[in-house]
């Protein structure tokens, strides 16, 4: 359960978190604390170990060795695949968009 | 045992050994504020639908039907709440289907699966049987003696069940069979 401040493919959870593990591994309250700053998104706790279980599954994602209560994640060369294709997909469509805008 | 810790027991045991210790680190840094504990609640239950068996899923819920279904002819005039009694059996349905669905199982092995649901599901009814015993006295619902109670709900309450689970892994499996089998042109 996002709380969004915006709408739209832009503040899915799944997408957010493997757009945060581009930048370098990173634990969980680190990806909150970064997905916040950039995308304007407050993540729950619950919604953020909701996508991470789900992109672990799909081998998206990895986990490291945990240091503490810590564990950190890295992108898989599989998840950089997915998030490439999907950020071309948004791409596409907001240049596709903004196309459209400047005929109006 | 603080607020945090319970919060914690929203999660399946299973995904709390993989992610627990992380969650609970997590929550040690955040204020919590009703959106918090309604989003960790909320995507607990998530949690519980995608890794608990289906027939445990459902019999906890015929559990909460069938109590609320006690308590409700308890307090309201008998008739109005009788055909409701009835949704309780769909749960049986559901579980039998589902276990087709998710384990690819078979019809007998679903059917059983929705007997373990109805095992726990009905156990209100014969709690209710069995607490009229010490006095003889009739049931709070249908004004039964409780020797009537208890052999209604194992005889006839449970074998209803295991037609209803029986028809939804039926109907799954067929649901199955056609979706796999090619169309005729």
């Amino acid at each position: 359960m996002a709380r969004k401040t915006t709408s739209g493919p832009a503040t899915d959870p799944e997408l957010l978190i493997l757009s945060s593990l581009a930048g370098g591994p990173k634990h969980g309250y680190a990806m909150m604390q970064e997905i916040g700053a950039f995308a304007g998104v407050d993540l729950g706790p619950g919604t953020l170990y909701t996508a991470i279980t789900r992109l672990v599954e799909e081998g998206w994602i990895e986990p490291m060795e945990a240091s503490g209560r810590q564990r950190p994640y890295r992108l898989t060369p599989g998840g950089l695949d997915y998030l490439r294709g999907q950020l071309e997909k948004m791409r596409q469509l907001a240049s596709f968009g903004l196309r459209r805008l400047r005929t109006v | 045992m603080t607020l945090r810790n319970l919060l914690l027991r929203a999660y399946p045991r299973s995904w709390r050994d993989e992610y627990g210790e992380e969650l609970a680190g997590v929550l040690a840094q955040k204020r919590l504020t009703l959106g918090v504990v309604a989003d960790v609640v909320g995507n607990g239950a998530k949690q519980h639908l995608y890794r608990d068996e289906p027939w445990k899923i459902c019999g906890a819920g015929l559990v909460l039907w069938n109590s609320a279904d006690f308590a409700a002819r308890y307090l309201l005039p008998y008739p109005s709440f009788l055909r409701l009694h009835m949704v309780g059996f769909l749960f049986l349905f559901v579980a039998g289907g589902w276990t087709v669905l998710r384990k690819k199982s078979g019809v007998w092995r679903s059917t059983a699966a929705s007997a373990k649901a109805a095992l726990a599901g009905l156990s209100p009814e014969v709690v209710a049987g069995l607490w009229s015993f010490p006095h003889q006295r009739s049931t709070p619902i249908y004004g039964h003696s409780p020797y009537y109670w208890i052999a209604h709900t194992l005889v006839v309450d449970l074998n209803l069940s295991l037609w209803f689970g029986f028809a939804g892994a039926a109907l799954a499996r067929l649901f199955l069979r056609l979706r796999k089998e090619p169309r005729e042109a």
